[in-house]
């Protein structure tokens, strides 16, 4: 990085990895295409694109941090295509139970005798299966349930984060920034929810909720076909949507309290800083304080949560299709893997085996990178970082 | 003759930050002498504070000591190179002949300790008492000489307990407490009241006097300077850019920068005019300004400014500048 | 600490809003369903139907809302609430259970300071050394895992390939109890044989519940004495010349103040967190009759759980902010 800061200045050259250029090129196209829709985007905002810079060489620095995120990108890429990619389609197995192929160990090849309705005809055809990761107790591959999977946890994650912690933190800067009666009757309801486990209320209303959302379902079709798209599943399995929205349902509801906890604490000290009276001073109307002033100042610490709980979602869901709730088959899910692999303990070892790698791996992603997040967002960790240099004036390498 | 009792020779310290390595300071050479009080002056980030830091190898990661030396003479006449002391050799030092007295009162003391633990332990951990218990009860003539009342019952307090002012007499009693012969203060009054500063000004020279010790003093305050030194050393950007008595700065002032500081606080040894403000704002040291790095902001710059670094010169007895205009 | 009195009432105070609420939910969840759990409750398919008027009449539930909630709420107060599906007061049934769940949460909870604190220590003490970065690694992963796949591992490893403890039954207690607790009361009474098995017994559940709390507690102490180790006090200790021992002792008595208030809540989430880990090892503890609540409707069971669990969380706040007040003479009442 030479920064041109006037002829009679030293310039300070990075040692500049390849990472180091993607990411700019990467903030750079980022910057140019925010210019397309704003006006002058670019040069309003040359400050906050330098330190997005920074940020990224810290991130490029960490070689946890960029497992993580190669992780995430790997997981949010099988999620968006994995249902595609799969050598067998999710639902070419009839859940039943009489398939022969049952319970194949990894690595075994079976014929099959395969009967099948396709546009209004019976057929029947002799095709071979190599079950590479084995097969579950209705015959399904193990690894097709594995990247068709991926599918079903993005989208749970995507959505909860995008409504629960969405919640919580309104509530909360609401309730941090007014006060009074306001903030006692939110944070009174919050600590209802609070001080009910988590685990317990997200099983309870998992149980519970199913009958409503299929009925709910059922009277609108447009619903279902929204759902199944994005699930990737076929609308034969659409009465199995009500147990898998009962899980997103119940994981909202246990989520954005704590979001609503800790945003109220931060927004409570932020309102008595100075740029809060100056703003209420110019008369800024109460959203604008929030959400362009006091949010940003905030939000360091909630978005590292928000990517930590990406995994654990994950984790809770699968939780819950362990116990048999949430996701059924035929939807693909990994706990659901595992919950068949305890019933046949511990003979059927690859049913909690590879699941259970392949929950741990994304899960460690997530929470990889959201260390790093951390790392780099916390000002006292960043000064520490420390930097190899080349000095292009003296030509050599300078070591810290 | 004075004699010195530190010599700092070609100090460089720099931090190896995320964002660039900042040259905190570089070069920088002054002599503390003997029974003086020395003031080191110059707007905030200029250095001082580093500089004083570094004496006693206080400088931590991301900061590193890349360069110089800190002779130290002892009372015994001998000498030896603070910077090349080991950790045994340096802490053997530290809190017992060069003590320091830092900025903020409200974080130097430990919160979960008694002031008077805290003082004793100044003094157990280097031998001067048996154990804490008789370090506690020493305490107590430490505190009765930092001028607080009612030291027998103050020794048991909390550092919450007390107020900024009294919470900073507690830390130059630590400071004092094994009778050192160097005290560096870092702006010791600037978190405090302005009533309060003046007290605890006071009460810094009268121990000075009393200990026969001597005391660099770090502060942005003129004011003070006037007051309490003997010389004074100005800094601009880790540089030192002029050195000399008080009179000599206050009176005859050689280096733009030092005449501009002087132009910009009421000056308290002279006709009291228009206050001005210096031009420009304070250079990145991560990319400092090439060649005098006050090149940039000065009414005299020339081409020479720009590419060589000026070095210290002495124009009157005692009284030195780096500046190409002399 | 006259205060202390005074600070107990208020807080009190503010925490039975709290309690209500909790039961209000559980009875919100109750209704929504549109099923009727009543059929369920006298015995499935084959219940007449005057065995379900019955139950209906015992359950106040052909009255209007607030009666039914009434009734709930004070039949759990005098106890007289009775579950459905064994007929025993609720709590006689959550009183038993608790215990098993307690005595869990302690052997966890060992595992987790046995743990989490040293290792914490180590990693702050060789901050990013190969041995601070494998901790940390590690701690990760477990923390990343969930606890059914840490229980079959830990099962496959321990009862299978190594055959060091017992998956069946609950071994009685002492005879002579006092807490109420087996371990506790072995150990009050000195009966190692009683002892033994209690150990044998729970030692892996406890260790599988608290590996993972283990991991954070290791993060969370060595942030803690990092965070202790980079402030201006520790650098005037140095200044003041402290040998390195004695600095350390400083920052480690700074840094465990909020780890011990984390402590309190950790044992507190302990609590709460069985459920799983019951059902698997077979521990008839509160979180599994919680999970059979639910898979079985039983309200009124699942009430009484959940009230339980408020309490729980609400003392571990509790004893926190107390814990809070007695170690940082900064805080007072």
């Amino acid at each position: 990085m030479a920064e041109q800061t006037g002829e009679y200045e030293i310039r300070e050259e990075y040692e500049m990895g390849i990472l180091d250029r993607i990411s700019d090129r990467l903030i750079d196209g980022f910057a140019s295409f925010m210019d397309l829709f704003k006006k002058d985007w670019k040069r309003r905002n040359q400050s906050r694109i330098k330190e997005w810079k920074l940020m990224a060489y810290a991130v490029n620095r960490s070689p946890p941090t960029l497992l993580g995120l190669l992780i995430v990108i790997v997981y949010i890429f099988i999620g968006i295509f994995g249902p595609y990619l799969t050598p067998w389609p999710y639902d070419f197995f009839p859940v039943t139970y009489n398939y022969s192929t049952q319970l194949a160990p990894p690595g075994s090849t079976y014929f099959l005798n395969v009967t099948q309705l396709q546009n209004g005809y019976i057929i029947h055809y002799t095709t071979y299966i190599h079950y590479l990761l084995g097969s579950d107790t209705y015959g399904r591959d193990v690894l097709s349930i594995l990247l068709a999977g991926a599918r079903t946890a993005l989208v749970l994650d995507i959505f909860i984060i995008l409504i629960g912690p969405t919640m919580g933190i309104i509530f909360g800067l609401i309730s941090g920034y007014y006060g009074g009666k306001v903030d006692e009757t939110i944070m009174r309801i919050t600590d209802m929810f609070l001080a009910f486990p988590g685990l317990i209320l997200a099983i309870a209303l998992s149980a519970v909720l199913p009958g409503r959302i299929q009925s709910f379902l059922n009277a609108h079709i447009w619903a279902q076909i929204i759902v199944l798209k994005l699930f990737a599943l076929h609308p034969r399995d659409v009465n199995n949507l009500g147990k898998l929205l009962a899980v997103f349902v119940a994981l909202v509801i246990v989520w954005w309290p704590g979001y609503a906890r800790i945003t109220r604490g931060s927004t409570l000290t932020e309102r008595e800083s100075l740029y809060v009276e100056a703003a209420r001073a110019i008369g800024l109307p109460t959203r604008t304080i929030l959400f362009r002033h006091i949010l940003p100042n905030i939000i360091g610490p909630i978005l590292v949560m928000i990517t930590m709980d990406f995994g654990n979602i994950i984790l809770t869901e699968a939780g819950l299709s362990f116990l048999g709730l949430g996701a059924v088959p035929p939807i693909p899910d990994w706990g659901n893997l595992i919950n068949q692999g305890s019933q046949q303990f511990p003979q059927a070892w690859w049913l909690v085996a590879f699941p259970g790698l392949v929950i741990v791996t994304v899960v460690l992603g997530w929470n990889l990178l959201g260390d790093g997040l951390r790392d780099i967002l916390d000002p006292r960790t960043r000064r520490s970082l420390e930097f190899k240099l080349k000095k292009k004036s003296k030509g050599g390498e300078t070591s810290a | 003759m004075p004699e010195p009792i530190i010599e700092i020779k070609n100090l460089s310290v720099y931090f190896y930050t995320y964002a660039g390595v900042v040259k905190a300071i570089e070069n920088v050479s002054f002599d503390i002498y003997r029974g003086e009080t020395l003031a080191l002056v110059g707007e905030t980030g200029c250095g001082k504070s580093v500089t004083s830091r570094a004496i006693a190898k206080l400088i931590e990661s991301p900061g590193k000591i890349v360069n110089g030396q800190v002779i130290y003479h002892r009372d015994d006449g001998s000498t030896v190179d603070l910077l090349k002391l080991d950790d045994e050799g340096i802490r053997e030092i530290r809190g017992n002949e060069i003590a320091y007295i830092f900025q903020d009162p409200h974080s130097s003391l430990d919160p979960l300790y008694t002031v008077g633990y805290q003082i004793g332990e100044a003094m157990e951990v280097h031998e001067k008492v048996k154990n804490i218990k008789e370090g506690v009860s020493k305490a107590v003539n430490i505190l009765r000489e930092v001028l607080i009342p009612d030291p027998e019952n103050r020794v048991k307090n909390y550092p919450h307990e007390l107020s900024g002012g009294m919470k900073q007499r507690v830390v130059i009693g630590v400071g004092i407490a094994n009778n050192p012969r160097l005290l560096i203060a870092d702006e010791p009054t600037t978190a405090l009241d302005v009533t309060v500063q003046a007290q605890i000004l006071e009460l810094l020279n009268e121990l000075k006097r009393k200990y026969n010790a001597t005391v660099l003093l770090i502060t942005h305050n003129l004011g003070v300077v006037a007051e309490t030194a003997q010389r004074v050393v100005v800094m601009y950007a880790g540089k030192v850019v002029e050195m000399g008595t008080v009179d000599q700065i206050f009176h005859n002032p050689l280096h733009p920068y030092t005449v501009a500081l002087l132009r910009a606080v009421p000056n308290p040894l002279g006709k009291i005019e228009k206050l001005e403000s210096i031009p420009g704002t304070v250079p990145n040291l991560i990319t400092p300004p090439k060649g005098c790095r006050f090149h940039p902001r000065c009414p005299f710059a020339e081409e020479r400014c720009r590419k060589e670094v000026p070095k210290l010169k002495e124009i009157e007895p005692g009284h030195f500048v780096a500046c190409h205009r002399y | 600490m006259a205060g202390l009195g005074k600070f107990l009432v208020r807080r009190g105070l503010t925490f039975i809003p709290t309690l209500i609420g909790v039961t209000l939910i559980v009875f919100i969840i109750a209704y929504v369903i549109p099923a009727n759990p009543v059929r369920a409750w006298a015995g499935g398919e084959k219940a007449s139907q005057a065995a379900i008027e019955m139950i209906k009449e015992e359950y106040h539930l052909n009255q209007p809302w607030y009666d039914q909630y009434w009734f709930l709420v004070k039949g759990l107060f005098t106890n007289s609430l009775l579950d459905p599906l064994n007929q025993e007061p609720v709590f006689t049934n959550i009183g038993n259970r608790f215990v098993v769940t307690f005595q869990l949460a302690l052997f966890a909870f060992f595992f987790v300071v046995l743990i989490g604190l040293p290792l914490g220590i180590i990693s702050a003490l060789k901050r990013n050394s190969a041995t601070d970065m494998t901790l940390r690694i590690i701690a990760l992963i477990f923390i990343s895992t969930p606890i059914y796949v840490i229980a079959y591992l830990f099962i496959w490893l321990f009862f299978i390939h190594w055959n060091a403890t017992t998956l069946a039954g609950i071994p009685p207690g002492p005879p002579h109890s006092i807490t109420h607790i087996p371990v506790i009361d072995d150990i009050l009474t000195l009966n190692w044989g009683n002892f033994t098995q209690q150990v044998e017994r729970f030692w892996l559940p406890g260790f599988t519940l608290g590996i993972a709390a283990a991991g954070v507690l290791m993060r969370f102490t060595r942030n803690s004495f990092l965070e202790a180790y980079s402030r201006d006090s520790t650098l005037f200790l140095k200044a003041k010349g402290v040998p390195k021992s004695r600095l350390y002792k400083h920052v480690l008595k700074n840094a465990l103040v909020p780890v011990i208030t984390i402590l309190a809540l950790q044992f507190g989430g302990l609590l709460a967190g069985t459920p799983i880990t019951e059902t698997i090892f077979n521990l008839p503890g509160i979180g599994r009759y919680a999970l059979q609540a639910i898979m079985y409707l039983d309200f009124p069971a699942l009430i009484g759980v959940t009230f339980l669990y408020a309490i729980v969380f609400v003392t571990a706040n509790l004893v926190a902010d107390i814990l809070y007040v007695i170690i940082d003479p900064r805080v007072r009442l």
